[in-house]
């Protein structure tokens, strides 16, 4: 198991920056994640730690050991491809044991780490199939056992999931991780997709064009987004430009769509500060908004423009006076059933402590 | 200390791009000193005379006074603009027809319809000549049956080369033309009827601009061949003049200044052709050669369209085939027994035990596969590492190198032979300072060159299909390059490797157009023994021989899609 870090990394291709002056400590046994769209750099990350590109600036460690010129194959990482990348002409069994072969174990010792390996991704009994005659799920687990069977000291997975189906793959995640949880492995895991992100990882690293945009557990980085894309791209919220009024205290008062909200504003918790005048954004996920009778503080008047059931919760895109969406979010409840009509005009409320401030007014950049 | 340093020297040695150009060294050399160093020589030959730098030979080429060479190489386009059409006549329809009908026998016919493909270019030009020359078989049943007192035609001339040609170069429109129909999504067809088009307006708006690649593809082809095609017009011409053969014949006249400019005017041409069609292949879209897509094929009810495609199609399937069952049948006609009768009488086995008992029948054939053997294995090894560093490699001037590569194709091989006459008939650094012209190992050496496109293409294809993953993944598990190269990539690719290398092992062993310009008395080849016995009117062991080779290649071809699962039409 190693702590593996990256110090100042840059990499470019041609003219175009794929990472840009990252610094990242990814601690033992952590499940990380990289987490950004496509393009963002994320890839290009993993890659250099397994050691397939080498970055044009800055170090990479693993532990005490400088790896940043060390060829892939003496790394010792364990990486699953995202299309798995199975040897096609060799069986199961084979492919599982290319790892071992290639660092000389013994016949015996091979044939025994195999067999546990196949075990522990539930596919004892297949060692002589042939990679064609697996399904998806199962060509996943091999390449997870054949990762795994090599003792690495990081294991990397590469969207893993992204070539199955919507419910091998929560199968695949809750089997992942409980591996990785019981072996104890530093893993970092790549994914364009934020569930599989805030579900699975102890830390999440979000990327945007090649910058590390925010690092955090999963509360933190859905609850308290460091700025308006990771506001954005981890989970579903509504931003409006807004303008600080007043401070008092920890309550700020912004101005925002004609309307006056009052805020909760930890500045320890944020890790910025405001004043009056200043231009930033105003968020709120759609589960914090409030549907109430009458108008009051922190409300506004909108009409339900779409409603869709989804059996747990209703999920409501509605407009304001103004023009702009609104996305809210009610769980399933007695109470507001036929409350939720298309063409209503309803009042939303939007509670203190579940607003956020987010910098990004034209003013700070 | 010193161990430090070897270490670090051997781990700079393993960075990428080092080792890129480790592995690069070798294909450049021997692309350099094979490829490129003999049409460098070819194209000094041609313009340095007498010790000065001059453009005589050019000016004589081009001399309107003496048409000669103007004329060969006007008449050169004009058959090839013809083959191009003749080609596309049968081989579009053709396609169409096994590809988008289904009736008895459709695959019989569809699979007998590449079989002038295991005709070696001399053999298939010498079994016309028994069929259709001026005492070919077919031209004296017709003035028997009609009492003529003249031979109804006699193929020669340019009807005689179009007719060869249509007959061997039709193949390329039909394995395109049939790929592409294959690959067309019927749902486009449908799609289009849908909307209320009308059969004729389907095809017109719809098929035919889908179908226009592998159209231009195949004429490009054809053009090419045709360009470059020697043993029709040197069998059938008679006095009528191509470039190709002018080159063969300025070289037997020991006029190597004009066979050098000759040489340089029809490797412009073939280059830019070759250019031609890079250029069009890159900007081709092949988002429609979607994988999976099931075709349909209509079937044919309508007994009064049924049975007239069946007859068709067995009439064409029996035209096809008459060459290859008339050498067979020839090859049954001991020497001497043939000689005032109309057809022939005795037949036996004479020439194929012959070969067994002479050992200077024999000889051509141990000479064929010994120097196909020799060639092929040089172009087995070269093909994996140059297609891998064209395929797998990132690296300055691959465009260049991959043009140098497909050179040796897209050259006629009347050329190739001049550039090695030209280049090795002086001591070279490239030969180990020996003279190569008129020794033994000229002709492995050109059959080499002239296949390294073959073998490299399919590997490259090959390599295509294999993922990059595929190679991180293994050395991320800890393999060394050697090692995941050996255990990983070449076991995949090694089907695409064999069917390109036993491909130009029997088109080696079939090769006429080199031969001919550099053999001798002691490596003279299979296609040089069959020449020599029909100069001597000794058809029927010149059938044997031709049968021999049509044996060999049809076996290899289906050995290769048999085991190797490799399409005939990919080794186009």
């Amino acid at each position: 198991m190693s702590r593996v870090r990256l110090q100042n990394v840059s990499k470019t291709f041609g003219t175009t920056t794929a990472v840009k002056e990252l610094n990242l400590t990814i601690r033992e046994g952590e499940f990380f994640t990289f987490l950004g769209p496509s393009g963002c750099g994320k890839t290009t990350t993993l890659r250099m730690i397994a050691g397939f590109y080498y970055p044009a600036e800055g170090r990479i460690w693993f532990d005490n050991r400088d790896v940043t010129e060390v060829p892939p194959q003496k790394r010792n990482t364990g990486m699953v491809f995202q299309n798995y990348a199975l040897f096609p002409h060799m069986t199961v069994h084979e492919n599982v044991a290319f790892g071992l072969e290639v660092r000389k174990i013994s016949k015996k010792e091979i044939r025994e780490r195999v067999k546990k390996a196949l075990e522990q991704v539930r596919l004892a009994g297949y060692s002589d199939r042939r990679i064609a005659q697996l399904s998806g799920g199962q060509q996943q687990r091999v390449a997870l056992a054949r990762s795994l069977v090599i003792r690495p000291g990081i294991l990397l997975l590469d969207e893993p999931l992204s070539n199955l189906d919507a419910r091998l793959r929560d199968e695949m995640r809750s089997e992942i991780l409980s591996l990785q949880r019981s072996l104890g492995i530093t893993t970092i895991y790549v994914t364009h997709d934020q569930t599989e992100a805030l579900s699975m990882s102890d830390r999440i690293a979000v990327f945007n064009q090649g910058v590390c945009q925010q690092v955090g557990t999963p509360e933190e980085v859905y609850n308290a987004p460091r700025n308006a894309f990771v506001a954005s791209f981890v989970g579903e919220t509504n931003l409006f430009p807004a303008t600080v009024a007043q401070v008092s205290g920890e309550t700020v008062t912004v101005q925002s769509k004609d309307h006056t909200f009052r805020i909760r504003h930890k500045q320890e918790e944020s890790g910025f500060s405001v004043e009056p005048g200043n231009r930033l954004f105003l968020t709120i996920r759609p589960e914090g908004v409030d549907l109430v009778p009458e108008a009051g503080e922190n409300t506004l008047s909108a009409k339900m423009e779409l409603v869709q059931f989804m059996g747990t919760s209703f999920h409501c895109a509605a407009r304001l006076e103004d023009g702009t969406p609104l996305k809210a979010m009610f769980v399933n409840r007695p109470d507001l059933m036929g409350r939720l009509r298309e063409g209503d005009r309803v009042i939303f409320r939007f509670p203190e402590d579940r607003l956020r401030l987010i910098p990004g007014g034209d003013d700070r950049a | 200390m010193l161990n430090r340093l070897l270490k670090r020297g051997w781990d700079w040695f393993q960075t990428d791009r080092v080792f890129t150009w480790v592995l690069l060294l070798p294909v450049v050399a021997v692309l350099f000193s094979y490829v490129f160093y003999p049409e460098f020589r070819t194209l000094v030959e041609s313009v340095w005379v007498n010790g000065t730098f001059s453009l005589k030979n050019y000016r004589l080429f081009f001399n309107p006074e003496s048409l000669a060479n103007l004329e060969a190489l006007w008449n050169s386009v004009y058959i090839s603009i013809l083959s191009v059409f003749l080609s596309a006549l049968i081989g579009v329809p053709l396609a169409f027809i096994f590809n988008r009908y289904e009736f008895p026998g459709r695959r019989f016919f569809a699979s007998a319809a590449i079989m002038p493909i295991v005709l070696p270019s001399l053999v298939g030009v010498m079994s016309f000549l028994f069929l259709y020359g001026e005492s070919g078989l077919v031209t004296r049943s017709i003035q028997d049956l009609f009492g003529l007192e003249e031979p109804p035609f006699k193929l020669s001339g340019v009807s005689g080369i179009l007719l060869v040609h249509a007959y061997t170069m039709y193949v390329y429109f039909y394995m395109t033309v049939s790929s592409a129909v294959r690959g067309l999504n019927p749902a486009l067809e449908e799609a289009a009827t849908n909307l209320g088009a009308g059969s004729w307006t389907v095809f017109r708006r719809v098929t035919l601009p889908l179908l226009t690649p592998a159209l231009v593809a195949a004429s490009l082809l054809v053009f090419m061949t045709s360009m470059a095609s020697f043993s029709a017009p040197f069998l059938l011409a008679g006095g009528f003049r191509v470039l190709s053969l002018q080159i063969y014949f300025s070289k037997i006249n020991g006029n190597l200044d004009m066979a050098a400019t000759q040489s340089v005017i029809l490797s412009v041409i073939s280059i830019s052709f070759l250019l031609l069609m890079r250029w069009y292949q890159g900007r081709r879209d092949y988002r429609m050669m979607e994988k999976g897509v099931g075709t349909h094929r209509r079937e044919v009810r309508n007994p009064w369209v049924k049975w007239p495609l069946v007859a068709t199609g067995v009439f064409g399937v029996i035209i096809l085939l008459l060459p290859h069952a008339t050498l067979f049948l020839l090859s049954l006609v001991p020497e001497g027994t043939w000689t005032y009768q109309t057809y022939p009488t005795t037949f036996s086995f004479e020439n194929y035990i012959l070969l067994m008992k002479d050992p200077t029948i024999w000889e051509p054939v141990r000479n064929s596969l010994l120097m196909a053997t020799v060639a092929t294995a040089g172009n087995f090894l070269f093909g994996i590492f140059a297609s891998y560093v064209l395929v797998k490699r990132r690296f300055r001037g691959k465009n260049l190198l991959d043009i140098l590569v497909m050179l040796p194709w897209a050259l006629p091989a009347t050329v190739v032979a001049m550039n090695m006459i030209l280049a090795f008939n002086v001591p070279t650094p490239f030969t180990f300072g020996h003279v190569l012209v008129g020794t033994f190992w000229i002709l492995p050496l050109a059959y080499f060159i002239r296949h390294i496109p073959l073998v490299v293409r399919s590997t490259n294809a090959a390599l295509e299909q294999l993922d990059d993953s595929l190679e991180e993944a293994a050395r991320n598990l800890g393999a060394r390059w050697t090692t995941t190269f050996r255990r990983v990539i070449l076991p995949v690719i090694m089907p695409g490797i064999m069917a390109g290398t036993l491909l130009a092992f029997v088109t080696a062993v079939g090769e006429f157009v080199s031969s001919v310009m550099l053999y001798t008395i002691d490596n003279r080849p299979i296609s040089i023994e069959i020449m020599n016995q029909l100069r001597m009117f000794n058809l029927g062991q010149a059938a044997a021989y031709a049968v021999y080779q049509i044996i060999l290649i049809a076996g290899v071809l289906w050995i290769s899609q048999r085991f190797f699962g490799v399409k005939a039409q990919n080794t186009l």
